[in-house]
């Protein structure tokens, strides 16, 4: 079993090794420089600058001292908001997209898991139709709709959030509706089918077989097989929504790291992007480790070692 | 001889076999899909978007890029203003006077307007030479010259009727207030009686509370205006020497017919005061039914290219998709061992990045790139980057294989154990055609599911790169790109949002229900419904 663990760390970091090659080869096989730009600067200059960001280098340095930064925890300096390294950005945009992806998450579980079931304990019932009608168009809407909707709707016709602002509670609401909006409908429909699948098992028949109570067989005996999909799809969303969704934040001007990395995109400013996608990845990969890890907890039946 | 037993003929005998046609495959599944209601609805979603991509811009006039500034932001319906009989205006939120005609096809724009936009004025003058003063929302009040008909004219004043609005740009005003018509500039037989010409209102004394007398020119004319909306009883002034008085109803309580005989007169009269106009008619805009854009473009036909756009992009990316996940998949999964091994590692990595990441990074790195060419001194541009389609397919198919190589891997595996392909192999079909011939259909079923619902994942992602402004750039229109354009004028403009946003998402219905419907068709073991 312990055995387990340590292989999967190890082969997760040896994914997040060639994640970050892979970004960082990518980024360099784009034409032009950081710092070439309409205005040519003068070659004074552009020479200390190169120098300054390393770039004057061989990219097989730039790869080794790049990598070392990595194993350090420093991902380098931005090339657009000068004096600032990209540690320093994600420490600043990653607070407030956490608060978001937070509070997005405890939503989508709160909300959408209890509803599935509902649905799937009233299969057929004109309460599952409404909740998988809804859950069917709320999958079809893309994020920046919702978004847009409740900025049009409830901030502005009926004024009852702010369209934006990052210091009150109540601002939080519009940003953290419009991320989960989609995982909520998601969400909802998996643990309908697999607790479907559950209820007609053997095992539930036996247990009310044997008159246990409907509440202790949903609960104890179904609830915890159902969850199974929710948790595969939960735990790499908590780190696609925790980093910043980027059409949410930009909608709502929100300072969140969503804003930086397409920022980061649109400015070119290439050691912005690697760094966050390395950040991105390590935390998404982790997430898939640690489902992987509560499988064993919820399942006894589902083996390490395979 | 038994004769319980006997020979049936031949033709008994034929009609006791129950034959029926054998079925194949995807005629059952057909059979079957069409049993499924929600997924024939998604199927003829499907078709109807189709249509509307392909066919529909045909049925268009304009171009999807054609500009018409005047018609800029322009809403699917029209509040439209009868400012004289059968004359329409619409007046746009940035106060451009657009001419309509009863049914709400624009005709024009009416131009010189000045436009006092700080006081929400509007003072435009055509052949017809018209001012107009208003806020546009709601009520319309505006000053203007009008020429009226006398209708009645008797001791309690001058009645209107059959307003027009003359040529004349002089203000002219006049000591006469009807409760129908709040004026007080009046052009008698081209005898200009303004109120600033002091003789022809020479007092006026306001009763009842508002104890102010003597007023007169621009005061007077105030002071009446006041009493008119201060629902003063009783107003006396002098006009044309003659005392007149009105009641509350600002008829002339003159007993003397002093305006007799008016009636064969044009009067021109000038409407200072404000006259709340309404809406006189709500009505669809019939040049362009889903309004335009910010730049005066058919929302309509950028709506249906951008179907065509959008779905291209989606269909040309899952046809990548299909190409190398299905080889990539189906050589894994045959060849197995080390091989499969190997390969399957590589999907594992590639899957273990969020996709959109990859499909940004790779973005990023295409848009940069423009592959040129140099032949005999002419200069080709092969591929260019930048805000393209290629880019755009190239990024999705690029990555969103490893789902389908996966789907394909499995079931492969499966099937190349089965009895079939090892009586290929003894015939010695080569393993090429092993894979090609027998083993890919017999996956068939669970691929097209799979492109099915890559379809809208590629229409979703497409449309969220353009919307982070990654995807195509301008003149080219998908529906993200529209939803992206429509965000800076949302509050104003939440139509612009609503129609491709609308698109998208019965796109991505459509699709779902016909996935989901074949995943039931295709799959065997629900077989027997």
């Amino acid at each position: 079993m312990g055995n387990y663990y340590i292989k999967r760390v190890i082969s997760a970091f040896i994914t997040i090794l060639i994640i970050a090659s892979l970004t960082f080869f990518l980024l360099q096989l784009i034409p032009g420089g950081p710092f070439t730009r309409e205005r040519q600067l003068p070659a004074a200059i552009e020479e200390r600058l190169n120098e300054r960001y390393n770039l004057d280098k061989p990219v097989i340095v730039q790869y080794g001292i790049y990598m070392k930064g990595l194993l350090t925890f420093d991902l380098g300096l931005s090339y657009r908001i000068l004096g600032t390294s990209v540690n320093e950005l994600i420490a600043k945009g990653f607070p407030t997209s956490a608060i978001i992806g937070g509070l997005a998450t405890l939503l989508i579980i709160i909300v959408g898991v209890p509803i599935g079931i509902i649905s799937a304990l009233k299969q057929n019932s004109t309460v599952d139709y409404i909740v998988m009608f809804a859950a069917t168009i709320g999958v079809t809407v893309p994020s920046f709709v919702i978004a847009t909707v409740i900025i049009y709707f409830f901030a502005g016709q009926l004024g009852w959030i702010p369209t934006f602002g990052n210091s009150k509670p109540l601002w939080w609401i519009g940003p953290t509706i419009a991320v989960s909006g989609y995982s909520i409908s998601f969400v909802s429909r998996l643990p309908r089918s697999s607790m479907l699948e559950v209820l007609r098992q053997d095992y539930v028949r036996t247990a009310r077989a044997n008159g246990i109570s409907e509440y202790k067989v949903i609960f104890k005996h179904a609830f915890k097989n159902a969850l199974i999909p929710v948790i595969t799809y939960v735990g790499p969303m908590i780190a696609a929504i925790m980093t910043g969704s980027f059409v949410v934040e930009r909608i709502f001007a929100l300072p969140g790291m969503g804003g930086y990395f397409v920022e980061s995109v649109t400015n070119r400013d290439y050691t912005v992007t690697i760094g966050m996608t390395v950040f991105y990845s390590v935390f998404y990969i982790i997430m898939v480790m640690f489902v992987d890890i509560a499988y064993s907890f919820i399942d006894p039946r589902i083996k390490m070692d395979s | 001889m038994n004769d319980k037993y006997t020979f049936i003929s031949r033709e008994e005998k034929l009609d006791s076999e129950q034959t029926r046609k054998s079925l194949t495959y995807w005629q059952d599944v057909w059979r079957r899909l069409r049993k499924n209601r929600l997924s024939m609805g998604g199927l003829f979603g499907v078709i109807f978007i189709l249509f509307f991509g392909l066919i529909g811009p045909s049925f268009r006039e304009g171009d999807y890029s054609d500009q018409i500034l005047d018609y800029s932001n322009l809403p699917p319906r029209l509040d439209i203003y009868e400012i004289e009989k059968d004359r329409f205006v619409y007046v746009t939120r940035e106060y451009r006077v657009l001419e309509t005609d009863e049914k709400g096809t624009l005709l024009g724009r009416i131009d010189q307007v000045y436009r006092d936009i700080p006081n929400r004025l509007l003072y435009f003058s055509d052949e017809y030479k018209v001012s107009l003063e208003g806020t546009v929302s709601g009520t319309y009040d505006y000053p203007g010259l009008l020429s009226s008909k006398i209708y009645y004219s008797d001791a309690w004043g001058i009645g209107l009727k059959d307003v027009s609005y003359p040529n004349g740009d002089d203000y002219v005003e006049v000591a006469y207030i009807h409760p129908d018509s709040p004026l007080y500039g009046l052009l008698i037989d081209g005898e200009q009686f303004d109120l600033s010409v002091i003789d022809s209102l020479e007092e006026v004394v306001l009763s009842s509370g508002d104890l102010q007398t003597g007023l007169t020119g621009d005061d007077g004319a105030e002071a009446m205006m006041d009493a008119f909306d201060n629902n003063s009883d009783l107003v006396e002034m002098t006009f044309r020497g003659e005392i007149l008085t009105m009641d509350y109803s600002y008829g002339l309580v003159d007993p003397e017919d002093r305006l007799e005989g008016l009636e064969d007169v044009n009067i021109e009269l000038n409407y200072k005061g404000r006259i709340t106009m309404n809406v006189t008619d709500s009505v669809m805009n019939r040049l362009y039914p889903w309004g335009t854009d910010n730049l005066g473009r058919d929302l309509l036909a950028r709506v249906m290219y951008g179907a065509r756009i959008s779905l291209f992009v989606a269909a040309v990316a899952t046809l990548v998709n299909f190409f190398v996940g299905v080889l990539y998949g189906s050589v894994s999964g045959y060849v197995g061992g080390r091989v499969d091994n190997f390969m399957m590692r590589f999907v594992d990595i590639i899957n273990s990045v969020p996709l959109t990441l990859y499909v940004i990074l790779l973005m990023v790195l295409l848009r940069e790139v423009v592959i040129d060419l140099t032949i005999f001194g002419h200069y080709f541009v092969l591929f260019r980057g930048q805000g393209g389609l290629g880019t755009i397919i190239i990024a999705l198919g690029s990555v969103y294989w490893v789902g389908m190589a996966r789907l394909v891997r499995g079931q492969v595996l499966g099937l190349k154990e089965q009895e079939f392909v090892l009586a290929a192999r003894t015939i010695g079909v080569s393993n090429f055609r092993i894979i090609l011939r027998h083993l890919i259909p017999n996956a068939m079923g669970p691929i097209v599911v799979s492109m099915t619902m890559m379809i809208p994942a590629a229409v979703f992602t497409e449309a969220f790169l353009s919307f982070i402004g990654l995807g195509l750039s301008a003149p080219l229109a998908s529906w993200g790109t529209l939803a992206n354009d429509a965000l800076a004028g949302l509050v104003t403009y939440p139509y612009q949002l609503f129609f491709p946003a609308t698109a998208i998402a019965i796109t991505m219905l459509a699709f779902n229900f016909l996935g989901d419907g074949l995943r039931d068709a295709l799959d065997p073991r629900l077989r027997k419904g």
